[in-house]
């Protein structure tokens, strides 16, 4: 995926489509592409662990296993919410991981012509989370990387 | 690896094993044909296979090992020790390869060629003095090699074998598993038509075990437990919404039925017999015996007993080093064992049984013990503990030294043991399962060494704690008292020297440990005084600390989930559970969090202790659990306490005229010389109290009226002798006669005698 907009990716435009659950953290609409995402679990209170690394937003029971989740608020800094988070549960290498959000909302097909990468002047911990962002309508869809914010990754990046 | 080769390993591991077992057998029944056979049969079951995956290295070396092992089976050759000693060292030498094979690959570069010429070199000496024999033996190797080589791929002499052998032989080419078995129609060829035959038969045998068994991945015997556990959950969550309605009463009822019997079949599937680890020990024992210079014969009872598979693992360690000390440390050398009027030939008996929930594994040597003056002076040697100190503990304290890392009482330095890392290790590995060792040692009967076990470790027994209100899990294997301290003593409870909490806790000072500060660093270390508090005195790696809670739950047999990498990085979780309540809770690591808050091992603990001069006297006296039988006083040494039981009369039978309790399974005699058991009698509803105490191997039972105190006892000293008195203890400014254990006639099932059944002891003064 390139910089979309030319006359050659609009021809293309049918055949590039891609269907991403969009989820919302504070004012922002955020989009995880469906393939990576295993299951959605909705209003989840997981269980604080203490002395935790800051980005680990706690633990939730998940098919007869525990799951780590990561704060996708804490990441962006943003305060906690109060009350229940809906949880997506994500595919890794080191097994699955749950990432914490506000409120997960629909499934949304989106044109690679509408895609944008990052824009300069994003600051640096931001960059590194996402992806770039598909020009909807209604506004902007910023894409989460899934592996950047894989508990494993941000524990080895932390540590570095 | 492909599944072929994976398949190949896992099957010859399998072989291999069974011609350890066989090798160790066979030299107690040299003669025995069908021993031969069997190793003949997994030689050459490698060699078969080997060819036709293109190991050449392992071909080689198996096809040498197949060539005596062929005289020896067709009685060319007699078997004696050197025999055994070189197939020993061939079994060692395939098993490296197959390491190295499924390690990385391939076969690796070694050279097995020294190997290889002791091998042919006892088939050379055979040959030697009867040239006709040694010829047709020589061609009947031949031969038999042939016919193992027949399935080697692209041999131009592939087909025609496949022609002449069983019709088996033909889908053999195609697929791994029927590899073995065309590999014994192969053999078949062999001109030995009797063992032929018995090969045969044994081939159908092993194919019919095949159809009713069948190999499961660990992982995914993990996976359905974890499922189960999840099931357990959800049940319990169904039963409590369906309480109170009649008509699911019987529906949840199923379903609690069918989930409890789903779990414990598939725990049993976990299972596998200590067979698996025991039968590793005969050869161990051969050759450490024989490094040594000791004569030992090896007793295994209690094979059977199953245990989880991933606790078997974890004994291995443990249980290896045991044996090695036992032969090393415990039984002597032929000579001194005369000298000493015992049979020169030593017993080592491993003894596997189920008690209750836990698997208990005795290792038990007839050999010198462990003279406890020796263990003194080497731990005062070694710094592990102060002269001062030494004197003052008891026998068994002082056994209990050995198990201090650094500790060894190997006069010399030897290659089996003696470079101090011994049983600290057992002890450290077995508690790390959450099993416990215990040790008992006789100065020239003897030392048993017991390791008790979990049966299973998916679920533990822990209890439940709150702090920062949250849920953890304690692991009661770790656990040793609870302490709770009511609000209005709150502000003296805890003594400080300098910034470190300390509670007085009969006299010794336990350093404290508060969970939520250690968990939020920052916050103040004192008890609330508007609430009870509590603290949990843990026991981990030797290392005893309390830890300050702020509330207890119930306690709950938990089953254990782990934690992703990050989070088991904190190092103070040893895994997560989910509670019966569905909330989830983490479980805490005692031995982390000792290390964490700065306990020190105990060793140094006591040293440090010495400094305390108010403490150390307090400690000099040894403590008793005062209790009250029938209007008198008695003292029972706290030591010697495991736990106390109120129980209803009920609970209480009678065999012949002796008191007995069955507790979980196991049978306790009842002491009953104060007689409350006499004076309860016709009133059903009675509760009685009773301390069950260790007494050497067993555990017997006081029937109390009442547990009083404990307290710190004095030595008495009679007038004029000076000689210190025993039986009796000066305890809150009262003589008080102590309850003589050692007295409490054991039960007829064991040796007690019929008349000594109704013998009551001095017990009570």
């Amino acid at each position: 995926m390139s910089t979309a907009g030319s006359a050659a990716s609009r021809k293309q435009k049918t055949e590039a489509m891609a269907e991403v659950c969009s989820v919302r953290v504070g004012n922002t609409l955020f989009g995880v592409p469906i393939s990576h995402i295993l299951e959605i679990v909705g209003a989840a209170r997981p269980q604080r662990v203490p002395l935790a690394p800051g980005y680990v937003g706690g633990l939730v029971h998940y098919r007869g296993d525990v799951l780590t989740t990561v704060s996708l608020r804490q990441l962006l800094q943003l305060p906690p919410k109060e009350g229940t988070q809906d949880i997506l549960v994500l595919e890794s290498e080191g097994g699955c991981f749950g990432l914490l959000v506000d409120s997960v909302g629909e499934v949304l097909t989106v044109s690679a012509a509408d895609y944008e990468s990052n824009p300069s002047i994003l600051d640096e911990r931001r960059r590194t989370l996402l992806a770039g962002a598909y020009k909807l309508k209604s506004g902007l869809l910023v894409m989460l990387d899934p592996d950047r914010v894989d508990p494993l990754r941000l524990g080895a990046s932390q540590a570095a | 690896m492909d599944d072929l080769t994976r398949e190949f390993l896992i099957e010859s591991q399998e072989g291999l094993d069974r011609m350890e077992r066989c090798l160790t057998e066979l030299e107690e029944r040299p003669h025995d044909a069908s021993l031969l056979a069997d190793i003949f049969r997994s030689v050459h079951t490698i060699k078969g296979t080997t060819g036709f995956l293109g190991f050449k290295r392992l071909e080689k070396l198996a096809h040498a090992g197949e060539n005596l092992l062929g005289l020896l089976r067709d009685e060319k050759l007699a078997v004696n020790a050197a025999v055994i000693t070189v197939l020993l060292h061939l079994l060692d030498g395939l098993r490296s390869i197959l390491k190295t094979i499924e390690a990385e690959g391939g076969e690796g570069t070694g050279e097995d060629a020294e190997l290889i010429a002791r091998l042919e070199e006892l088939q050379a000496r055979e040959r030697a003095p009867d040239a006709g024999g040694a010829n047709q033996a020589a061609s009947a190797v031949g031969k038999a090699a042939d016919g193992g080589r027949v399935l080697e791929p692209g041999s131009p002499r592939a087909p025609a074998a496949q022609g002449g052998a069983a019709p088996a032989a033909a889908t053999a080419v195609e697929t791994a598993e029927a590899a073995p078995p065309a590999a014994e129609a192969a053999a078949q060829e062999n001109p030995a038509p009797a063992v032929a035959d018995g090969q045969k038969g044994r081939t159908q045998a092993a194919g019919s075990a095949t159809e009713s068994t069948l190999r499961v991945d660990v992982a995914l015997l993990n996976r359905i437990m974890n499922l189960v556990g999840e099931l357990v959950l959800t049940r319990n969550q169904v039963l409590q919404a369906t309480a109170a309605d009649p008509n699911m009463t019987m529906l949840s009822r199923r379903l609690d039925m069918v989930t409890a019997d789903l779990r414990e079949s598939v725990m049993k599937a976990r299972m596998q017999p200590v067979s698996n680890v025991f039968s590793k020990m005969p050869r161990m024992v051969r050759d450490l015996s024989q490094s040594l210079g000791r004569r030992v014969s090896l007793k295994m009872e209690g094979q059977e007993t199953e245990l989880d598979k991933s606790l078997l693992e974890a004994i291995k360690d443990p249980l290896t080093h045991a044996v090695r000390n036992a032969l090393d440390h415990g039984i002597e050398p032929a000579a001194e064992r005369e000298a000493a009027g015992k049979d020169p030939e030593g017993t080592l008996v491993l003894r596997a049984v189920q008690e209750g929930s836990h698997v208990v594994i005795e290792i038990s040597d007839d050999g010198a013990g462990i003279a406890v003056d020796k263990v003194r002076a080497k731990a005062i040697e070694r710094g592990l503990i102060t002269p001062e100190r030494a004197a003052q503990l008891a026998e068994r304290e002082l056994l209990q030294l050995i198990f201090l890392p650094g500790f060894s009482t190997a006069a010399q330095v030897t290659n089996v043991s003696g470079r101090g890392v011994g049983m600290d290790v057992v002890r450290t590995n077995v508690e790390k399962i959450g099993g416990k060792v215990e040790l008992d040692s006789r100065v020239g009967k003897g030392t048993t060494v017991r390791l008790r076990i979990p049966l299973t470790l998916a679920i533990i027994p822990a209890l439940i704690v709150r702090s920062l209100e949250q849920s953890f899990a304690l692991p009661q294997a770790a656990l040793s008292e609870l302490v709770h301290v009511p609000p209005e003593q709150a502000a003296t409870a805890i003594e400080w020297i300098e910034n470190a909490p300390l509670y007085r806790l009969r006299g010794r000072l336990l350093p404290l440990v508060f969970l939520d500060r250690l968990l939020m660093p920052g916050r103040e270390c004192e008890l609330a005084a508007d609430r009870d508090n509590y603290i949990a005195v843990l026991d981990a790696d030797g290392r005893s600390f309390g830890l300050v809670v702020d509330s207890l739950a119930d306690p709950e047999e938990i089953v254990v989930k782990p934690l992703s990498a990050v989070l088991k990085d904190i190092g103070l979780y040893s895994g997560a559970t989910v509670l019966g309540n569905a909330d989830l809770a983490l479980i805490l690591d005692p031995g982390s969090i000792a290390m964490k808050a700065g306990v020190a091992m105990a060793s140094d603990e006591e040293s440090a202790r010495a400094v305390e001069e108010e403490a150390e006297t307090e400690a000099a006296k040894a403590e008793f659990l005062l209790v009250e039988a029938a209007g008198r006083n008695a003292a029972v040494p706290l030591g010697d306490v495991l736990r106390i039981e109120q129980l209803p009369l009920s609970r209480i039978e009678y065999i012949g005229y002796r008191p007995v309790l069955n507790f979980e399974g196991q049978l306790l005699p009842v002491e009953d010389s104060g007689g409350i058991l006499a004076a309860a009698e016709g009133n059903p509803d009675a509760q009685i109290v009773v301390v069950v105490c260790r007494e050497g191997g067993r555990h017997v039972g006081i029937a109390v009226s009442h547990v009083l105190d404990v307290a710190a006892g004095s030595s008495l000293f009679e007038a004029g002798t000076n000689q210190r008195t025993s039986g009796v203890t000066l305890l809150k400014e009262r003589v008080t006669g102590v309850v003589d254990l050692g007295g409490v006639a054991p039960l007829p099932a064991t040796e007690g005698a019929p008349e000594e059944l109704g013998a009551v002891t001095e017990g009570v003064a």
